[in-house]
């Protein structure tokens, strides 16, 4: 039996195993049965050993380097280095629905263990949903894109290769990350149908699985900036986000995520927003699946789709459409149960905020993912019209265009701005109702130092709008959370003597989902910061000579000259430049343009940056001529973007504060 | 529960420390060559066993004669309960903290923390058991005063609280053993006996001083 047969055996037994545990566990939930409903979660686990061993397999047969199955054949050959060959397990389309396949039965099982005892009343229902699913991508795997499918004839001796682009430090992170993102979010989804099933549709369930949302939240955001990072260090088109239809996909369950985890606050705290509640969870799961159908099917055009092919179009088109239909019809068959116990008592509450807050941010998320998927609508309108030319009657869909970033940017600003200022203003309200004077007593602090925080750059030389808008918020909403941190302190202070330091952590480790809040809060400003940088970039293109000089803000970039060199993979041509600040050299970069012998017509552009507090000197290379020395280079500063980069590890702090309620729950769950 | 999967765990981790220990072994002694490839066939095979486990634990499951699934109604709202009286304890101290730091006016304060109080006084007393209402509630809802019908019945009421303690006891016994050795605390109003950790009383949402 050679490693492909195994393997697809494999794959159909991951299939039936699925199926097995929705069957078993439905009967079971339905007739009650004990031993149904544990051979279904049995299964269940089963589903993720045969995974386990499905990937194993495939791994082995790249180490062995065995070409004979096509999917090894196309994204590795034997002169990889050894990490590259374990991560092309997800490099390609048919790995990468194996590796989803794995985390999901992964993410189940554990998750199933975690909460079989505590939610005994709806886990069977749980084990249906969590089969279903798994049984839909083990059966794509099945019967449209088999990993393991081999050359049955003229099987080729060597591998075409992964993708250079994707060999790259961030790109062994980044996908995986997403996926951790996507893939755990099925759970929460589960589980929320689960509740609705079996009727049990009070807080509980969703504090069972705040954590995985939260969970999958942070991997979201991890994916995102670390595909931020690779498109700034490997892309050389000096930005780091460009809307791309791929990095929206990952975008667009992350906004639904943040805006659960505040809104799930009310429902715990006030028995409001059930319905609510549930229904974001649907759309997040509903988002990722739309993300995956983006990224696989290709009906989107982007840098980083897996390519067209419409039968995985319709299959997921058909997937969608039965979970749009089974959980919306559950939320309206359970409507009675999820009727709101306590009701709005003031615009100036902090539910409101938190209303308003996720009004946005799904506001948010449909806007992107209209503004993604337009282009695609209208070439199907286009398809419609030139099948049935009487179909839509006058109405002409017109050409399909691409919506580019500054579409994207001129909503989403506002937008996002609109976010930060409630970042502030949200926690100075108190629950219920603020009065007046409370008002003035939280705001006076955080205003002054928003005002100055938008005068300070007006008067070095700032001129956009959003820019001082950006810097204005950043400030204010820094303050606010410096001005909670300061009272908090101090209150603890006062009831007990103690020292600053002690007030600080027993304040962040005693209420450690607000405080850690905060600290993601503070996070998000430093991105900001980071962003509201743009304002005043600075983009230049450049054709030096060696020994020319240019003038680039207030640095002068002075072309030394070009090397070039090889290494068995590929050939290089390096340019030296040296980056000048008032006549000083502070540093010699090295931008280069790398042409791999597996991907000729695809030279990869090698980006050299200069980093500093306060901004980025960025450097690529887009052409050279090596006979006359002329190089085009683009150059840019990129103010404060490393304030990115900055914010996202303090939102992982945080995220992680928050992470850590565990223990306190568990000890008196 | 807990004992028999840790006992998995032991078992799993001594079979993966026999296999390296023996792959190890055939490196050193045996003069077995050593490739990412062998390795990653030796892990596949180990997949494969794990596989075959878990399959076999379907069968098992489903051989196992059969019982009724119990939702446990009786259970469940008692969890349901003691989720309300989290919830609501966890809303007082918040509440009690956005005051301090003077997000809240006084008469909010007032106002909101009664109600509140008052649904945790209820709440825990149904946790104990009782389905009547607490006599000082009691009292109120009757407009009369009655003050020392509502003492000596809190008395008793005290007494059924210890026995319905006990059996809880399991539960908030890594909470109390942080501070384990202090007295359980008495309510200085009704005599209630309370957790040595706590800060009001739960019978008469009386405050308790510091220890």
């Amino acid at each position: 039996m050679t490693i492909a047969s195994l393997g697809s055996l494999t794959v159909l037994m991951i299939f039936l195993m699925s199926l097995c545990s929705f069957g078993l566990s439905t009967a079971g939930a339905y007739r009650r049965s004990e031993r149904l409903i544990e051979g279904g979660i049995q299964a269940l686990y089963a589903t993720f050993g045969l995974s386990a061993f499905a990937s194993s397999l495939i791994i082995y047969a790249f180490l062995a380097g065995d070409f004979s199955i096509q999917y090894v054949q196309q994204t590795s050959d034997s002169a990889m280095p050894l990490f590259y060959k374990i991560t092309a397990f997800w490099g390609g389309l048919d790995g990468s629905l194996l590796f989803w396949v794995l985390l999901h039965t992964l993410f189940a099982s554990l998750a199933v263990r975690a909460n079989r005892q505590r939610h005994r009343e709806m886990i069977g229902h749980v084990v249906a949903v969590l089969g279903v699913i798994s049984a839909f991508f083990a059966g794509l795997l099945l019967f449209l894109k088999d990993p393991f499918s081999p050359y049955l004839i003229d099987i080729p001796r060597t591998g075409r290769g992964l993708n250079p682009l994707l060999q790259n430090f961030y790109m062994i992170f980044h996908p995986p990350s997403l996926y951790l993102g996507y893939v755990s979010l099925a759970v929460p989804y589960a589980f929320g149908m689960g509740a609705l099933m079996s009727g049990h549709v009070d807080a509980t369930w969703q504090r069972s699985v705040r954590r995985w949302v939260l969970f999958s939240w942070i991997f979201l955001s991890v994916g995102l900036i670390l595909g931020g990072l690779w498109a700034y260090e490997e892309l050389g088109w000096g930005g780091y986000w460009a809307w791309d239809p791929v990095e929206n996909a990952g975008l667009l369950p992350w906004f639904t995520t943040v805006a659960f985890l505040h809104s799930v606050m009310i429902q715990e705290r006030r028995g409001m927003m059930k319905v609510w509640n549930v229904v974001l969870i649907i759309i997040s799961f509903l988002l990722t699946i739309i993300g995956t159908f983006m990224t696989r099917s290709g009906v989107v055009e982007s840098v980083h789709a897996f390519g067209e092919d419409s039968d995985l179009a319709w299959t997921f088109g058909a997937f969608m459409l039965l979970i749009v239909v089974f959980s919306f019809g559950l939320v309206l068959w359970r409507r009675p149960l999820l009727r709101a116990r306590g009701e709005l008592e003031s615009a100036l509450s902090r539910e409101f905020a938190f209303l308003v807050n996720n009004w946005l941010f799904l506001i948010c998320s449909l806007f992107v993912l209209a503004a993604t998927m337009w282009p695609t609508f209208i070439e199907w309108m286009n398809i419609l019209v030139e099948r049935y030319p009487d179909a839509l009657g006058w109405i002409d869909p017109g050409e399909r265009k691409t919506i580019g970033p500054p579409f994207f940017n001129r909503y989403m600003r506002p937008l996002g701005l609109a976010l930060l200022l409630l970042t502030g203003v949200g926690p100075l309200l108190a629950w219920r109702k603020t009065t007046g004077q409370n008002l003035i007593r939280q705001f006076a602090g955080p205003l002054v130092v928003g005002v100055g925080a938008t005068i300070a750059p007006a008067i070095l030389g700032v001129e956009s709008p959003w820019g001082l808008a950006c810097f204005g918020l950043c400030g204010f909403t820094f303050w606010t959370i410096v001005q909670e941190f300061y009272r908090g302190v101090a209150l603890r202070r006062s009831r007990r003597p103690q020292g600053v330091g002690e007030a600080l952590l027993g304040l962040v480790l005693k209420a450690r989902r607000r405080y850690g809040g905060y600290i993601v809060h503070l996070g998000i400003v430093l991105m900001f910061f980071g962003w509201a940088g743009n304002a005043y970039k600075v983009e230049r293109k450049a054709t030096l000579q060696p020994g020319q000089s240019f003038e680039l803000g207030a640095y002068v970039i002075r072309h030394d000259g070009l090397r070039v060199t090889e290494d068995w993979q590929k050939e290089m041509i390096t340019a030296d430049l040296a980056v000048l600040k008032d006549g000083v050299v502070v540093d010699v970069l090295h931008p280069a343009r790398w042409w791999y012998y597996q991907l000729p017509e695809q030279p990869t552009t090698e980006v050299s940056r200069y980093m500093s507090v306060g901004e980025d000197v960025y450097t690529s290379m887009q052409e050279v001529d090596l006979t006359t020395g002329w190089t085009q280079l683009s150059l840019f500063i990129n103010p404060l973007v490393n304030w990115i980069w900055v914010g996202m590890i303090v939102m992982l702090g945080g995220a992680l504060v928050c992470v850590g309620t565990r223990k306190t729950e568990a000890a008196d769950a | 529960m807990r004992s028999p999967s840790r006992d998995a765990l032991v078992r799993a981790g001594l079979i993966v420390a026999g296999g390296v220990l023996l792959f190890v072994g055939l490196v050193l002694f045996g003069g077995a060559s050593v490739d990412p490839a062998t390795v990653g066939l030796a892990f596949a095979g180990a997949m494969l066993i794990f596989a075959l486990r878990r399959l076999y634990a379907v069968a098992v499951a489903l051989g196992r004669p059969d019982q009724l699934a119990s939702a446990g109604l009786g259970s469940l709202s008692k969890a349901e309960l003691r989720d309300e009286k989290r919830r609501l304890l966890r809303a007082i101290k918040e509440l009690e903290f956005d005051h301090g730091m003077g997000k809240l006016s006084q008469a909010d304060f007032d106002a909101v923390s009664a109600t509140y109080k008052m649904r945790a006084i209820e709440v825990m007393r149904a946790l104990e058991g009782e389905g009547a209402l607490h006599p000082e509630v009691q009292a109120i809802v009757d407009g009369a005063g009655g003050a020392g019908g509502a003492g000596e019945a809190s008395g008793s009421a005290a007494e059924a609280a210890e026995a319905a303690e006990a059996p809880e006891a399991p539960a908030t016994a890594s909470e109390a053993s942080a501070s384990a050795g202090a007295a359980p605390r008495t309510c200085p109003s009704c005599q209630a006996q309370n957790d040595d950790d706590a800060r009001f009383c739960k019978h008469c949402g009386a405050a308790l001083e510091a220890a």
